[in-house]
């Protein structure tokens, strides 16, 4: 077992649980183990930043403080999390301004950050070469003639610092799970973030622009990796709810990898 | 007729010197002086539609247009996505500055209306069920406003419901978080 902090974040706790669960057992499938980081704290996601700058980079290193302490690489699920932290360590290392005052602040909260985690989302530890190898051997229920478009969203496609680099995590542990493959050229796009809360007239129609593409082409399942995405697809969708005969079913990821793998 | 482009139509608009230099601390030290108003930024934002683009907000900001800039709708309906940071030629953090002027933005806002509060409702309407958003969300402003800012969203779960105390890990992040806080207020620039 290759052991990694895990910070699950509020969505995970919240309303996205099955994600959180899903995640969990099929890491453990492929030979990882989640430990969970004790003590965690909001990363303050995309809200801090404009309530307070120094605040929306000494938050999340907080957390990471607290990996260091326990020495282990960092995973995390949420694309908003994955952003944010990464973002605080940019901040920290880039900008030695910045990264004495986030220390002067955690000093004050008795923690330190050194500025050496490692922080992964968990696409790119369940998709690295030898756990792909794994998924692919220990595939138990192929997910056979099922049509599956992957969705990426901004925040796991976007700027190599803060997002993961390009890639095909998702694709590959689709294909790895024997899905059919079905291709959309907006699954980097944004969906909307908090502007489906605030704007819906406007962000929805963007995001049900993502939702055509993956329908028009015949998938059955979009699969994310981010819980704001999910919230904000389900939301477009329910505004065209009996219009489609056949709706298009969104799912983290791992839910469809624990199906195929038989965690029940 | 081309340079006429390069500058937001302004009507009678005063060039405040201070404002760049503000809204550039607020992002944490961005050089908006290195922009070549290329508008790569305003090619990949997603919102930028038929408003003002981002390539136009930034040369706003840099001739100190501080009203013609906080009328924009840009800070308002910006994602955050970051792309235009992505795309920038000149390495510029162009997300970081809309996060400044959504600052200023939400602080020009009439006395009374919490920033703090404006900052995690969206958030928790996006992860809590309705019934319990209201309610709760004034229950734990009320009691202990830093719980949201230490658990999110999960502040309304673990205080919202008329719940008197922590658990005991949770109360330790708490009183870490007050601290940074409190520190944060103190070291933060305007
Ligand atoms: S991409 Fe960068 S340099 Fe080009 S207009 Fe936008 S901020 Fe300026
Ligand atoms: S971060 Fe904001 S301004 Fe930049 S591209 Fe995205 S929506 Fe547009």
């Amino acid at each position: 077992m290759i052991r990694y902090a895990y910070y699950p974040g509020c969505a995970l706790q919240t309303v996205a649980r099955d994600y959180d669960t899903s995640l969990r057992a099929v890491s453990r499938l492929l030979g990882f183990e989640l430990v969970v980081l004790e003590g965690w704290n909001c990363c303050g996601a995309m809200s801090l930043p404009t309530a307070n700058y120094l605040l929306s980079l000494a938050l999340p290193a907080r957390n990471l403080a607290l990996v260091e302490e326990i020495g282990l690489p960092l995973v995390v699920a949420c694309g908003t999390c994955l952003n944010t932290l990464r973002r605080s360590r940019h901040a920290c290392n880039q900008r030695p301004e910045w990264r004495s005052r986030v220390q002067a602040a955690l000093h004050r909260a008795g923690r330190t950050y050194r500025g050496e985690v490692e922080i992964g989302h968990a696409l790119e530890v369940l998709a690295g070469p030898l756990a792909l190898a794994k998924l692919r051997r220990q595939v138990r229920h192929p997910l056979k003639g099922l049509r599956v478009a992957v969705y990426y969203g901004c925040q796991l496609s976007g700027p190599g610092v803060q997002g993961l680099t390009p890639s095909s995590y998702l694709e590959e542990l689709m294909t790895g799970s024997g899905a059919e493959l079905v291709n959309i050229s907006q699954k980097a796009r944004c969906c909307g973030n908090n502007l489906v809360s605030t704007r819906p007239d406007e962000a929805l129609p963007l995001v049900q622009e993502i939702l055509n593409e993956a329908m028009t082409k015949g998938a059955q399942y979009l699969a994310v990796a981010c819980p704001m995405c999910r919230h904000n697809l389900l939301a477009a969708q329910k505004c065209t709810a009996g219009c489609t005969p056949i709706p298009l079913r969104i799912a983290y990821f791992s839910e469809l990898l624990a199906e195929a793998l038989g965690v029940t | 007729m081309a340079t006429a482009h390069y500058f937001p139509k302004t009507g009678m608009a005063m060039a405040e010197h201070d404002f760049p230099k503000l809204v550039a601390s607020l992002a944490g030290g961005a050089s908006l002086a290195a922009c070549c108003q290329c508008g790569a930024c305003s090619a990949v934002c997603p919102v930028a539609g038929p408003r003002d683009t981002v390539r136009q907000v930034i040369q706003g900001v840099r001739s100190g247009l501080r009203s013609w800039v906080l009328k924009s709708e840009l800070p308002r309906v910006c994602t955050v996505c970051g792309y235009c940071t992505t795309v920038c030629p000149q390495g510029i953090e162009v997300s970081e500055v809309i996060y400044a002027l959504k600052r200023v933005v939400l602080s020009s806002r009439p006395a009374g209306t919490s920033l703090f509060r404006d900052c995690f409702t969206h958030l928790a309407a996006a992860l809590l069920p309705e019934a319990i958003q209201e309610q709760g969300l004034a229950m734990v402003l009320d009691r202990e406003p830093l719980a949201l800012l230490a658990f999110g969203p999960m502040a309304l779960a673990m205080l919202g419901d008329g719940r008197t105390e922590l658990p005991g890990e949770n109360r330790k992040a708490l009183v870490e978080v007050q601290r940074l806080y409190q520190a944060a207020m103190e070291m933060e620039a305007p």
